[in-house]
């Protein structure tokens, strides 16, 4: 017995339909983004289902276009996203309600493409707003319209997150305001948008949370109003103010209430500046707890959830640049959703959870060649204050980067638009800024002074012991060109840091140049304060005495000012080696009786030969810092006459294993100097040696190959890098340019097999040993010479990714330095591998001229001076190279060709 | 000079209902006994029902306060039992008539709180409240659960010397109303326990849960009052409104009841289902025919008016019936209707084991049309409330 169902008719749809939109509405109203999918969801496909048997009298989108756009407001997850393509040919639409229609496809396609401005032509199509949407007033309580009206708002929002300073947002809210009846309720809710919008593109523009702009902020709600005037202070690091506001709040807002979320992110951001008494480890479960009884809050979880997987599934694939572009979008989509959402509460921590997203998605996409993007990503990780977190990701360091990819305007609008930073983001900006750099436009380099200065005096950790933001110019200062100009700006700044014992080491260079450039008598004033400082501890002091050193070398006439106090810090024994520089100084100023050369390098020879004595029987710890002076002096000294004593004294120390192995390293670069300025029969000698210690080790431990050496065939273990190899291959790389024949043979049959294992860590040193060993081979066997060729394009190609600047230096080192003559001839005569090895150096400086790293494009620009200067045959490439790098944005890097 | 005017007494309810049932019949046959404090515990209770109505009622309930005990004191008490045998309580001895007593008074005491402390501690488990996300759910499936500690504790409050009311072990404890009150949530071959071994004890049982079955009609509630002004859902809404469909009051007289239907108006076939189901929870008072001839009180004769089809007179207060959220149309208002009927009144099958259908059989019940009800519900995964009026109001797509 059944009275048969009938099945559905457009009056009965339309029924259900206007059920579902008043529940949809209502739990809009209450924030359950959850419960709104349900129903529109079920709109969506119930409706589709109903037209889909129907070729015509079918549903019009107009009727269930709340359930398009409740669903794409609360949009979480794809799915929603493909039920509206899929569906959307299935409903009619006929010409009367076109406009309706554009504005959910403007809405899609925003959502859709969410790092995308809609383009003029799209918004032509919604700028004129058909009167028939003003007959029904908007209203709460999901009667009328109102999911036209939450259309109009949620586009204007969508278009102003994509195209913040742009004018399209402005120029369509203000028409549609112009269109609105003054009689009607959407008028005042527009007007309160535009307000907003305005207000919060300060949040975007670092300005936003300028306390003298509070009083002007557009929120009627007292609670909210209140808070946001806590997170102003808190922006301006007014800790009193921020007590005291959540103080007041705290006696208003209790845990029920919607905004205990807002309250909770300003009070627990700023626990440990106020110095709140509270325990978080039991506020923050309280946090947690509320949190999953709001529905709004618990749909910002599912949120987050959603962002996570998608970022996962991209993740987990290795960010591919093309595929998984859906994912992406989703997470730029969800992102941008949960920003819009904390904006539009005022909430501020809820918009950098949004902002923390943001700088993931866009970072990791960003950094695969969308530079804008990875700026974008690294801009928001300062507006979402997640720094500390960030500067220790890979992908932050690399994204800042990006920045020498842009051209110089978008240089300079972000340097600008970082200027404006409130206090809290000072310290951030300046982290920034110090990857930036050079990179920042010249012209700018007045107003970030002025920051810097306006910055140091008010800050307040600037009595911090850790403290100073102006780090940010130790690469700029020696490299600008107005340089004298910056540092009587900076003056005030820079006084306060040199009397500051920290800055001695973390401003080392800038101090340097602001007291060699300053204009007198500023410079006379630096060095008073330099040395007036009363600082009895020997680490710091070792670095003013590096300062004052480099001042005495680079402004001699200010050693009135500098060398007393050098003089005197060089008294105690542990000194000696700064005592031998300073002598050798005043010696060349003609301070004091300038010594004979013979005579200094008699006291050089006596005391590292005391050393090598004292020395012997040690190999505890109580070595006193800096102690190993006479071997380093040793080292900047030509001997160019043979001296049997010394060498055997210094051969016994290496092969001693009752000597530290951190003397030994001066003690091989001390033979590599006399390789190079000794006679020939000393370098024979030394040679020999060093093939002993190549083939059987150096005493005391080992250096990766077991308890023998390079040469023995046994393996490398990466892993037991120490710091003797290293030396041992200079001192071969000098063995083999002044004695080829020693090592022409083992090392053709040595470094085919075990060139590989020494790369990347010692691309340097290898490379130049094989470089030496092709212009060695020149002379002697072209066969030779094409094999070690070969073998150093092989070192170079394994090496170039992971240390590009490493295997340029090698190459500018000896290619373009030391061997220069043999290559110059071989080229000459056209060695087709002397031709092959620089065409294939012609391409790769090309490519490494765009390199990210400002360290790897100055060696290029490095490495283009000096082909240019010589006479090796040069490409048209070299010239393109270096007209690009003279227009680097890098100053180091420019200035290379002014040097 | 002016005299202050006396404010009315917020209690006054209490008084005449606390009169009203101590003048029934079935009180005064319970006060023969010489059970000690029985006077004061009833008063007691009653006034512990009032406070508990004013401050805890969940608006989605129909009444379950001092009215629906009147009510059922009142059934009970003018109960006239076949061959000219008089009332019911005078058919008593007074201690049946005191557990009786006791037992309708409290059989609802639980659907007045919301405590979950008031569950054992094996029932704590099975109803933890924070896994329910409606709490008035929750407070109907518990209510007969936590009335044991609940009116413990409700009644201590009032005086220590009641604890002996709740000792087992005393001569005076009221254990076996208790047991008696809890029986009205389970069919009678699903009763279990000692106290059910005691035929007696099974005809009171029956009594009360055939009362309270029949306690249908529209004094149950102010079904229009309700409608306009209580916060509440379709299934709330559709439980005032069943209310207002019975009638009459329907009263035991001699072994029949007399149930006269109304209609909403303007409903037509689609409502066939929805009478079927009414007629049927009247039906279902056979179910109780055995245990009710333990103590002479069966009811033989169920009739309904109309027997068959949709009753001719309408209720006019419903006239608007399709201005209500989630009643768009007759199929949407049948369906919240039939929502509100057990699955023995909606004869549905899919929903019972093969003894209850077994029992069934002797209720005599008319089959309902369920196609619509399975149309929104959907046999497959459960859906929402929303989405069931929703399906309802649309029709099956095919």
């Amino acid at each position: 017995m059944t009275h048969g169902l009938d099945e559905p008719t457009h009056e009965r749809l339309l029924k259900g339909l206007a059920y579902l939109r008043r529940h949809a509405f209502n739990a809009h109203h209450t924030g359950d983004g959850m419960q709104v999918l349900h129903f529109t969801s079920l709109a969506v496909r119930k409706c589709f289902a109903y037209n889909r048997k129907r070729s015509n009298a079918r549903l019009d989108v107009y009727d269930i276009r709340w359930a398009f756009i409740l669903g794409m407001y609360w949009l979480r997850s794809e799915a929603y996203h493909y039920e509206i393509n899929f569906s959307w040919d299935k409903f009619a639409g006929g010409k009367k309600y076109e406009f309706e229609r554009n504005l959910i496809v403007s809405i899609h396609n925003q959502l859709y493409e969410p790092h995308v401005p809609l383009n003029d032509k799209d918004i032509a199509e919604i700028e004129n707003i058909p009167s028939r949407l003003w007959l029904t007033n908007s209203s709460n309580q999901g009667a009328g319209n109102e999911e036209d009206f939450l259309a109009l708002t949620f586009l204007i929002e969508l278009i102003w997150y994509q195209d913040r300073d742009g004018n399209r947002w402005r120029r369509l809210c203000s028409k549609w305001i112009e269109n609105c009846p003054s009689s009607h309720l959407f008028k005042e809710q527009l007007i309160a948008l535009f307000d907003r919008l305005e207000f919060q593109n300060g949040f975007y523009n670092f300005n936003g949370f300028d306390p003298n702009n509070v009083t002007h902020v557009p929120i009627n709600d007292r609670v909210t109003r209140d808070i946001f005037e806590g997170w102003a202070a808190y922006y301006k690091q007014d800790w009193q103010q921020v007590a005291s506001i959540i103080a007041r709040l705290s006696l208003v807002v209790n845990v029920e209430m919607p905004s205990y979320v807002s309250l909770f992110y300003l009070t627990h951001l700023s626990r440990i500046s106020r110095e709140s008494k509270e325990d978080q480890a039991i506020s923050i479960p309280r946090f947690h707890a509320v949190r999953s009884k709001q529905p709004l809050q618990v749909f910002g979880i599912y949120r987050e959830g959603h962002f996570d997987s998608e970022f996962l599934k991209i993740a987990a694939a290795g960010f591919p640049k093309d595929d998984f572009a859906s994912e992406g979008r989703s997470c730029l989509r969800v992102a941008m959703l949960v920003c819009l959402q904390g904006l539009r509460t005022w909430d501020v921590g809820t918009w950098w959870d949004g902002l923390r997203m943001s700088s993931k998605i866009k970072m990791e996409l960003g950094v695969r060649g969308d530079n804008e993007m990875a700026i974008d990503g690294v801009l928001d990780v300062i507006r979402g204050r997640d720094m500390y977190d960030a500067k220790k990701s890979p992908l932050f360091q690399k994204c800042l980067k990006s920045y020498d990819k842009l051209d110089v305007d978008q240089r300079r609008e972000i340097a600008i638009l970082l200027l404006n930073a409130p206090p809290a983001q000072w310290r951030d900006v300046h982290d920034v800024f110090c990857k930036f750099s050079d990179a920042i436009p010249e012209d700018l380099y007045p107003k970030l002074a002025e920051w810097s200065l306006m910055v140091e005096e008010t800050d307040l950790l600037h009595n911090h012991w850790t403290h100073t933001l102006l780090k940010l110019w130790n690469d700029i200062l020696p490299r600008a060109t107005h340089k004298k100009e910056l540092i009587v700006q900076l003056a005030p700044a820079l006084k306060n840091a040199i009397i500051s014992v920290r800055s001695w080491d973390d401003l080392h260079n800038t101090i340097i140049e602001s007291i060699v450039h300053a204009p007198a008598p500023l410079d006379s004033e630096l060095c008073d304060l330099l040395v007036g400082v009363n600082c009895e501890q020997d680490h710091w002091n070792s670095y003013r005495w590096s300062i004052a050193y480099n001042v005495l070398l680079k402004r001699p006439d200010l050693q009135e000012k500098v060398l007393p106090f050098l003089v005197q810090n060089t008294v105690n024994r542990d000194h000696q080696y700064q005592r031998q520089l300073l002598r050798s100084e005043q010696s060349k100023l003609g301070l004091i009786k300038r010594t004979d050369d013979a005579k200094f390098k008699k006291s050089i020879r006596d005391g590292l030969l005391q050393r090598l004595k004292d020395r012997k029987n040690l190999r505890g710890s109580s070595i006193p810092i800096g102690g190993s002076g006479f071997g380093q002096l040793a080292t900047i000294v030509e001997w160019p006459r043979a001296d049997r004593a010394l060498v055997d004294a210094v051969v016994a120390s290496i092969d001693s294993d009752k000597v530290l192995f951190s003397d030994k390293d001066d003690y091989l670069r001390f033979l590599a100097r006399l390789v190079e300025s000794g006679p020939k029969t000393q370098a024979k000698m030394i040679s020999a040696c060093a093939l002993r210690w190549l083939t059987n080790g150096i005493p005391g431990r080992s250096l990766g190959f077991g308890s023998r050496g390079p040469l023995s065939g046994s393996g490398f273990a990466a892993s037991s890098q120490n710091d003797v190899l290293a030396p041992l291959l200079v001192l071969t790389e000098c063995c083999v340019r002044r004695c080829p024949e020693i090592f022409l043979k083992v090392m053709l049959e040595w470094l085919p097999l075990n060139t590989s294992q020494f790369l990347p860590t010692y691309v340097y040193y290898l490379a130049s040993v094989e470089f030496s060993l092709v212009a060695a081979a020149a002379n002697v066997s072209e066969l030779s010479a094409t094999i070690f060729s070969g073998l150093s394009e092989t070192a170079t190609q394994l090496s170039i990714e992971k240390k590009p600047t490493d295997s340029i230096w090698a190459f500018n080192h000896v290619v373009l330095g030391t061997c220069i003559e043999e290559f110059t001839a071989a080229a000459k005569e056209k060695k087709t591998w002397c031709l092959m090895m620089l065409a294939q150096w012609n391409q790769r400086l090309d490519e490494l001229s765009h390199d990210a790293s400002p360290t790897v494009r100055k060696s290029v620009a490095e490495s283009v001076k000096l082909w240019k200067k010589s006479k090796l045959p040069k490409d048209r490439n070299l010239n393109k190279v270096e007209k690009r790098l003279k227009h680097d944005p890098r100053l180091r890097v420019r200035n290379v060709f002014d040097r | 000079m002016s005299t202050f005017r006396s404010l009315p007494d917020p209690n006054s309810s209490l008084y005449e209902s606390r009169d009203f049932i101590f003048e029934s019949a079935l009180a005064r046959r319970a006060l023969e006994s010489d059970f000690p404090q029985l006077a004061p515990f009833v008063a007691d209770l009653l006034d512990a029902t009032h406070r508990l109505v004013q401050s805890c009622h969940l608006p989605e309930f129909t009444d379950h306060g001092l009215p629906h005990l009147c009510s059922l004191v009142d059934r009970i008490s003018r109960w006239e039992l076949p061959d000219d045998a008089g009332i019911l309580p005078n058919s008593l001895t007074p201690d049946l008539a005191r557990t009786l007593l006791i037992a309708t008074l409290i059989h609802d005491l639980g659907m007045l709180s919301q405590k979950p402390e008031d569950l054992s501690p094996k029932d704590l488990a099975k109803f933890d409240l924070s896994q329910w996300s409606n709490t008035a759910a929750w407070v109907r499936s518990t209510h007969v659960h936590r009335l044991p500690m609940l009116l413990r504790r409700v009644m201590c409050g009032f005086s220590d010397s009641y604890e002996d009311f709740f000792d087992r072990s005393q001569p005076n404890n009221i254990a076996n109303a208790i047991d008696v009150a809890q029986a009205h949530q389970r069919w009678p071959w699903e009763w279990s326990g000692v106290w059910q071994k005691v035929p007696e004890n099974r005809g009171l049982a029956a009594v009360v849960s055939v009362a309270d079955l029949l306690d249908e009609d529209a004094a149950r509630c102010d079904t229009e009052t309700l409608l306009q002004h209580r916060e509440g859902d379709e299934l709330n809404r559709a439980h005032w409104i069943r209310h207002i469909l019975t009638g009459n009051r329907v009263m035991v007289e001699k072994g029949t009841i007399r149930v006269e239907l109304l209609c909403p108006p303007g409903v037509s076939s689609e409502f066939k289902p929805v009478f079927s189901a009414l007629r049927n929870h009247f039906r279902l008072v056979s179910l109780y025919e055995d245990d009710l001839n333990h103590i002479n009180a069966s009811v033989t004769n169920v009739h309904l008016e109309p027997s068959t089809g949709i009753p001719q007179q309408d209720v006019a207060s419903l006239v608007e019936w399709s201005k209500l959220d989630g009643y768009a149309n007759k199929s949407a208002f049948a369906l919240q209707l039939l929502r509100t009927f057990m699955n023995e009144a909606l004869k549905d099958s899919r929903k019972y084991g093969d003894e209850t259908a077994a029992k069934l059989q002797i209720a005599s019940l008319e089959d309902v049309d369920l196609s619509l009800l399975k149309h929104a519900q959907g046999e497959e995964e459960p859906r929402t409330k929303e989405e069931q009026t929703f399906e309802a109001i649309v029709g099956p797509f095919s």
